[in-house]
């Protein structure tokens, strides 16, 4: 019953806005609502950490037939991740968003980005997976482009169009599959899949299909363009729940379809995962280096990361996928703050051109050290969470004999320092240009001036990110027991199929 | 341009229109029919009743902001969803009950629900297209 109140609530939360349109206090209604998700999280973990998996079959129809929600303990991490993410940009809109974004929905579009991400965890069906995708799409279509500044709209349409190519394939190879199989239950196209033995060569352009939705979705190379090209448009709130949520809704769901489904006709897949996973980290690292606009830059270094969860699936061992689990919940948070710091600069500053930027640490100590923080995590300096993720990666590529991939993934992350280097240098040390007067444009209309939920939000995240990195040990536990379940399917098809 | 006998035809269709949508709804059980296909019939009425006497006609006639019947849809929706999960069943199931002879059920309710969300979302689409096209003004 639990696993589908993930669900429910933000949907609650979308009648409530839509029925009451004139009410005071909105963005302090939307912060508990998405506070009491994050209880609601915080207890599916613990629950599904005592029995190992929960699920639900809506209208009570059993398994093959009826839609499963099904949380085992990864989507129960993703879920609880999700919703710390989502708490926190809540709480950094009331004092970084202007007034009239905030009256024209945007706290019932970001519960429709949450109802859609809670789904797509939970779902156990590819065509409900499909539908989460598109409820999730749909809202951040418009929050991409909500209040329609110029830059904003030329930003959502390739955004817009991109993304709907890869739901058309990824529905399209839905059909396929379910042409093949007659049956649309993970578990249950699973079960037939091994029954096989050898996987036949029709459901070939299926899986390719769905994979290379998945890859869009995840803005894996060569399928990133969207991404850099559309995250820097929007105000810093979405661009940061954009970056913690979406992209990793596509690798959690490539995660889940390679274990079931890929992993399978292993011989094929997973030379091409590795090359992916390989190119993206470095593609994404290479080009992030050549950027000077904050945003853009973390933009591209969400490519880099994601290659870097991918090449743990790749290496399919219990210690490779548990970094990988690890290395994605850690990538969630880190990157939504390294956002949320940038738009703090920006609310302070009025651009994100690094060269026009210069002093934020003499101005703003504090801030300084939450991107401190933040950045060197993404960059895995220790103690933080990041160095512990990058650690178990690399030691398990080196344990499964992919010497030179594990090598790759450790220059790659000598780059991603220089890029977090770079930008520190140039936003908080060096001395502001004074050629170049700093105009604080102030155009951005009716942005409250306080900053305190802000520091609140940025803050707590901050300190998330210390935590998962000191006292590591309890979470990579709970890592690898995930990726035990993940390595050994039958678990998850029984408990589907026979509710053992 | 005033035309009498488009809109006193139009007039009479809209009611022709609504009453066949709950026909449809209440036949979608069983048969042939539904929320879906009941609430896109009754909004195309009020897209001819617009196209002939403007949105704001409209929005006269329905006495509320298409944004509450939305909702309101929603809502209903929800409600059946979740009853269930009152009475420990997953959600969703269909609950049944016999009220006055008549034999009743929660995928009723859902249905309703359905019915009037995509009431709310047809006309609420068709009515800012026309205030963006001036339509007859």
């Amino acid at each position: 019953m639990i696993t589908a109140l993930p669900v429910f609530l933000p949907l609650a939360f979308m009648i409530f806005a839509l029925l009451f349109r004139h009410y005071h206090g909105r963005e302090y209604i939307a912060v508990a609502a998405s506070g009491l998700n994050v209880l609601l999280s915080v207890f599916l973990v613990f629950k599904v950490h005592q029995t190992g998996m929960i699920s639900v079959q809506m209208g009570d129809w059993p398994a093959p037939y009826g839609i499963t929600l099904i949380a085992d303990r990864f989507s129960a991490l993703m879920v609880l991740v999700a919703s710390i993410v989502f708490m926190a940009a809540m709480a950094y809109s009331v004092h970084s968003l202007d007034t009239r974004r905030k009256s024209f929905g945007f706290y019932m579009f970001s519960f429709g980005i949450l109802m859609g991400v809670n789904g797509s965890f939970l779902a156990g069906d590819i065509f409900n997976l499909y539908v989460w995708f598109e409820v999730m799409l749909m809202a951040s279509f418009i929050l991409m482009s909500h209040g329609g500044d110029r830059n904003q709209l030329e930003g959502s349409i390739k955004y817009l169009i991109l993304n709907l190519i890869s739901s058309f394939l990824f529905v399209a190879g839905i059909g396929l599959l379910y042409g093949k199989l007659g049956t649309l239950n993970m578990a249950d196209i699973a079960q037939k899949l091994m029954n096989f033995g050898t996987m036949p060569s029709e459901l070939n352009p299926a899986f390719i299909l769905i994979f290379v939705g998945f890859a869009i979705k995840g803005a894996l190379v060569p399928f990133f363009f969207w991404l850099p090209a559309s995250y820097h448009t929007p105000p810093p709130v979405v661009t940061a729940l954009f970056a913690g949520l979406l992209t990793k809704v596509g690798i959690y769901s490539l995660i889940r379809f390679y274990t079931l489904f890929f992993h399978q006709n292993a011989e094929f897949w997973q030379p091409l995962v590795l090359l992916v996973a390989v190119l993206s980290m470095v593609i994404g690292v290479i080009t992030a280096t050549s950027q000077f606009e904050f945003r853009k830059v973390l933009s591209f270094h969400i490519i880099s990361q994601v290659g870097y969860v991918v090449m743990g699936l790749g290496f399919f061992t219990v210690a490779g996928l548990a970094g990988a689990i690890f290395f994605l919940a850690h990538n969630m948070i880190s990157k939504t703050n390294a956002f949320l710091v940038a738009g703090y600069v920006h609310k302070q500053k009025g651009t994100l051109d690094l060269k026009t930027l210069g002093d934020f640490y003499k101005q703003h100590p504090l801030w300084a050290v939450f991107f401190f923080i933040s950045a060197f995590s993404l960059a895995g300096l220790p103690p933080l969470s990041g160095f512990i993720g990058k650690y178990l990666l690399i030691k398990a590529g080196i344990e499964a004999e992919y010497t030179i991939i594990a090598l790759i993934a450790l220059f790659v992350g000598f780059f991603t320092l220089f890029s977090m280097v770079k930008i520190w240098m140039e936003v908080f040390w060096k001395k502001t240009p004074e050629n170049e007067e700093i105009t604080i444009k102030k155009e951005q209309n009716e942005i409250p001036e306080n900053v305190r939920w802000m520091t609140w939000a940025s803050g707590a995240m901050a300190l998330i990110i210390v935590l998962a990195g000191v006292f590591a040990t309890p979470v990579v536990d709970y890592c690898t027991q995930a990726a035990q379940s993940l390595i050994n399917p039958e678990e998850y098809i029984n408990f589907v199929l026979k509710g053992q | 341009m005033k035309n009498l006998i488009l809109e006193k035809i139009v007039t009479l269709f809209l009611y022709i229109m609504v009453g066949f949508a709950f026909f449809l709804l209440f036949r979608g059980h069983n048969r042939p029919g539904g929320g879906f296909i009941a609430g896109i019939i009754a909004s195309a009425g009020f897209l001819l009743y617009g196209i002939v006497f403007g949105s704001e006609k409209v929005l006269e006639k329905l006495r509320t902001n298409p944004r509450y019947i939305i909702g309101s849809g929603l809502l209903i929706s929800f409600i059946a969803t979740i009853l269930p999960m009152m009475f420990g069943n997953p959600p969703l199931t269909g609950m049944w009950f016999d009220v006055a002879g008549l034999y009743l059920g929660s995928p009723l309710l859902f249905d309703i629900g359905v019915f009037v969300l995509v009431f709310g979302v047809i006309v609420s689409i068709f009515t800012n297209i026309m205030d963006v096209l001036k339509w007859n003004s």
